[in-house]
């Protein structure tokens, strides 16, 4: 039996020392694989706080068999970063890729690179990793150049195989150069950034021009196990003399627990103030033990109503304003325009909606915490854990495994805190699953949000001015809520960041944040319907508003849609992305809405486009829907996305990843929206909270526009950005009804066309 | 109580309680990793497998009604492949699996298995299914990733070649 716990606890210990190791060592390659090392250390250890940058060896291991472990603090959420970056590094240290293996996110083994969130992976942590594997094949280069007596600059490397330019006789494989020699290469840091921010320097890496393996549509490494039941999710992590753990939450976010009745099914109640949980041997007496608890909670139902949330929202005083960006004096602008326009917009609250709930592992014992995760940030959790456990920072070691698909920080560090205070409770090693209505209930909430848009036309029907107001969430930190449960407030280091550059040349503008607090924080000691984003953080619901709000100033002014885009734009890179897809879409130039927008029966159908620029990520869609003036629905047949992103690393997966985010941001601008009463949510599941499905999913043109020549830039998530406004610009063309609320189910259309009518 | 149920061609013995949810004895105890926990309501089709051919939710099938029948899960379906086709041996992948590889179907992938399970049983009645078979078929089942179109592609290639396979013996 090659069981998991086989695997990863006879190979102990052989790490202890971090990143201070290595390029070298003799250890068989398959001794660091993900998929067989991670495990148990010794009882006694300090793991390094940090993994230094610095050292050559915190990145590479090259083993003797001449394959490759590059070590990696990010996470592959399923888009396929793991071959990515392999991509990258077999490319600049002159190995196949497949002599390249990924070890990611283990705080005891990797550097932090930042969570892996934002599209920020190829673009951040890209650049981070070919500098290392740049200075490695320097280093391994400068040791083959002694060994061969043949000058450096007279050698080349193909599949990590050192030969002589002038004597091919003269070869040596890196494998040989390094085996049982430990090479510790120090590397130059430029600047103090870390994460995100860490830049190293060193050897020129490659010329793109000379690039074979970057570029290249290798398959993904993990697909194969994923189609044969082989792969290791954190789900299917198992520890020997393991528990099974469930949560039970509170009915109300401010309840407080009273007291509770024995437990069914042998199971044991853990418990620490308001954080509630039971533990047994087996799963199946873990679920029916936490669903048979007899719990008495005090009644708490202080959140806003839904009918008025997004007043609530607007009324609610903000945490902090701030101005985004300003040209010009827009509000003057838009006083004296001619013909001044304004309308509010909003968005719901939805959920990240993993297929597989949130699970982690804990090993809390002697002093120490060794946690395997499903994060995202496996930094960003291991503080978590050490505040939540109240363990100094070293004594925490978090191992990643990939989890189900998160698109935004799911219920995988809560369900990590979770499992790390059962198992310090118990005494013994926990997995904790959270059940279904656990991660629709109480994971992170893609936040609600509310605009205010102003824009002006002169009497020649041009754009004197443009203003847009968001009431969007603040994001300084994320709640942990096992945490609070348990009396051990933690807060998780969040982002807020409104990126929205004003694609067009408007003479006037403004943009203005209001930074919210979650909703219903400020009835419950800070404690709200907490919130996270999903793809693409703020940007969605800002582009939702504002590529919507730009259309009915193009249909005010009786313009073409995609001639009143490019009107306005300078970006070349922009507009080459809007008239490719205005092109692949064969868009028909005319102002919206279409001939027959005024019938008042029966299918119409129209086409809407919209932009969008993320992170250097440019984007343009066309969507083409169909809406039925009856019940209301709006069905998308087709969307063309085209994107420019830079250098992309490998084609073929980033088109099905662009074409994945398309159906599922499709998903999210028609259908979701995370109900709740006074108490809490109450869409718990899959009937309660549906997603789209294949009958329903549209098909999709993808486009790249390659530039190897210019940096990557993210591609996880930009593409979702126009999808809501270019289906919404689309139902308007079909039948002149302006929708202003996501998401755009029949309910919101039917309303709209009531109005109308 | 000890349970004997045949999962993928091998008979097992094990001990629960006779309303254990099919799952929890195919992950806990058999430890299969094909089939995956998703919602336990029988809503999403994580937990996907077959019984006697016929895909069903083993998170709400206890798994005393199991007992005489057959289960095949993801891992088991290349031997299934190899019955149903009157093949001597069984390929190391079932076509769908080769289809869900060549296509590059999975991003998370934590809904193929119960997707991939789902559409051996639709080749199995329907030798070439258009796309709105299909996605009809395919329907009761969730992907959040949302890879619905390139599961489509996948089955659709793999529908060339299950529909061909056997009929040398024919």
């Amino acid at each position: 039996m090659t069981s998991f716990e086989q695997q990863t606890f006879t190979r102990t210990g052989f790490l202890k020392g971090g990143g201070a190791l290595i390029v070298a060592m003799g250890l068989p390659a398959t001794a660091l694989w993900p998929d067989s090392a991670s495990g148990a250390i010794g009882a006694a250890h300090a793991w390094p706080t940090e993994v230094d940058p610095s050292a050559l060896g915190s990145w590479l291991a090259v083993h003797a068999d001449n394959s490759v472990t590059c070590f990696t603090g990010k996470t592959d959420l399923g888009q396929g970063n793991r071959t990515a970056l392999a991509q990258i590094v077999a490319e600049e240290l002159d190995v196949s890729f497949g002599q390249v293996r990924m070890i990611m996110g283990d705080t005891m083994r990797s550097v932090d690179q930042g969570p892996t969130v934002g599209s920020l992976t190829t673009a951040l942590a890209g650049p981070q990793l070919r500098q290392a594997a740049a200075n490695g094949r320097q280093a391994l280069l400068s040791l083959a150049a002694t060994r061969l007596a043949v000058p450096a600059d007279k050698l080349t490397v193909k599949d990590g195989i050192v030969s002589s330019v002038t004597d091919p006789s003269k070869t040596v494989s890196y494998g040989e150069l390094v085996s049982g020699s430990l090479l510790g290469v120090a590397m130059p840091r430029k600047g103090k950034g870390t994460g995100f921010g860490l830049s190293l320097g060193g050897a020129q890496p490659k010329a793109v021009g000379d690039y074979t393996v970057v570029g290249k549509s290798i398959a993904r490494v993990d697909i194969p196990p994923k189609v044969t039941g082989e792969w290791f999710y954190i789900q299917d992590v198992r520890l020997p003399g393991m528990l099974h753990g469930r949560v039970i939450r509170p009915p109300g976010l401010g309840s407080q627990l009273l007291g509770y009745g024995k437990p069914s099914h042998g199971a044991r109640v853990v418990r620490l103030k308001n954080f509630l949980g039971v533990v047994a041997e087996r799963e199946w007496d873990a679920i029916q033990a936490a669903n048979d608890l007899k719990v008495r909670w005090s009644k708490w139902a202080r959140l806003p109503t839904m009918a008025n949330l997004h007043k609530y929202i607007r009324n609610t005083p903000s945490l902090e304003d701030a101005v985004v960006s300003s040209v010009g004096d827009a509000a003057a602008a838009l006083a004296n325009a001619a013909r001044p326009f304004s309308a509010s917009y909003t968005s719901a609250l939805q959920t990240h909606g993993s297929i597989g709930p949130s699970c982690a592992v804990a090993d809390v014992k002697d002093g120490s915490a060794t946690v395997w995760s499903g994060t995202q940030g496996p930094n960003v959790v291991r503080a978590a854990v050490a505040d939540a456990l109240d363990m100094p920072l070293e004594d925490v070691r978090i191992i990643t495994y990939d989890a189900s698909g998160c698109y935004g920080r799911n219920g995988s560090d809560m369900a990590t805190v979770d499992a790390a205070l059962m198992s310090q409770l118990t005494g013994r090693p926990v997995r904790v699953q959270w059940m279904r209505h656990d991660e629709h209930g109480w994971d992170p909430k893609g936040p609600a949000t509310v605009h205010q848009l102003r824009g002006g036309l002169d009497a020649n029907g041009e754009i004197v001015g443009w203003d847009h107001e968001a009431w969007i969430p603040a994001f300084f930190e994320t709640t942990v809520i096992g945490s609070v449960l348990a009396g051990r407030t933690v807060r998780m280091p969040s982002l807020h960041l409104w990126e929205d550059p004003i694609l067009y040349d408007i003479p006037a503008s403004r943009q203005l944040a209001h930074y919210q607090g979650d909703i219903g924080s400020t009835e419950n000691n800070g404690v709200g319907l907490i919130s996270a984003w999903i793809r693409s953080p703020v940007q969605l619901q800002l582009t939702f508003a504002s590529e919507s709000f730009f259309d009915e100033l193009a249909a005010a002014a009786g313009a073409d849609p995609v001639e009143w885009r490019l009107r306005s734009l300078k970006d070349p890179r922009m507009i080459a992305v809007l008239e490719a897809a205005a092109k692949a879409a064969k868009w028909q130039t005319r102002p919206s809405p279409g001939p027959n927008a005024r019938a008042t029966s029966g299918i119409a159908r129209g086409r809407g486009v919209a932009t969008s620029l993320r992170g250097g990520t440019y984007n343009a869609a066309v969507a083409e829907v169909e809406v039925n003036r009856q019940t209301g629905k709006v069905r998308v047949n087709h969307v063309v996305m085209v994107q420019d992103n830079g250098l992309t690393i490998n084609p073929r997966a980033l088109k099905l990843g662009i074409e994945a985010n398309v159906v599922q941001t499709v998903s999210r601008a028609l259908m979701e929206e995370v109900t709740f009463d006074r108490s809490n949510v109450t869409s718990l599941d899959w009937e309660g909270y549906p997603i789209i499905r294949f009958t329903d999913a549209p098909t999709v043109e993808v486009i790249s526009i390659e530039r190897p020549d210019l940096r990557a830039t993210g591609s996880g998530e930009p593409s979702c950005n126009p999808i809501a406004p270019a289906i919404g610009n689309a139902v308007f063309d079909a039948v002149g009804v302006r929708l202003r609320g996501m998401p755009m189910n029949p309910k919101r259309v039917k309303a709209a066309l009531r109005q109308a009518a | 109580m000890a349970i004997r149920i045949t999962v993928n061609g091998k008979r097992r013995t094990i001990t629960a309680s006779p309303d254990t949810p099919l799952l929890y004895v195919l992950r806990d105890d058999l430890r299969l990793r094909g089939p995956k926990f998703g919602c336990g309501l029988s809503q999403c089709g994580a937990c996907s497998v077959l019984v006697d051919g016929k895909e069903i939710r083993s998170c709400v099938t206890p798994v005393v009604g199991v007992v005489g029948k057959r289960v095949t899960t993801l891992e088991g379906l290349p031997a299934l492949y190899a019955e149903q086709k009157s093949l001597r041996k069984a390929p190391a992948l079932h076509p769908l699996q080769q289809a869900w590889i060549d296509e590059q179907v999975p991003q998370c992938g934590y809904c193929q298995s119960g997707m991939i399970v789902m559409a051996a049983e639709l080749l199995e009645r329907k030798a070439r299914p258009t796309d709105a078979e299909i996605k009809k078929w395919m329907d009761p089942h969730l992907c959040r990733c949302a890879t619905h179109n390139a599961i489509v592609r996948a089955i659709k290639r793999a529908a060339k070649v299950t529909s061909r396979a056997g009929q040398e013996l024919a």
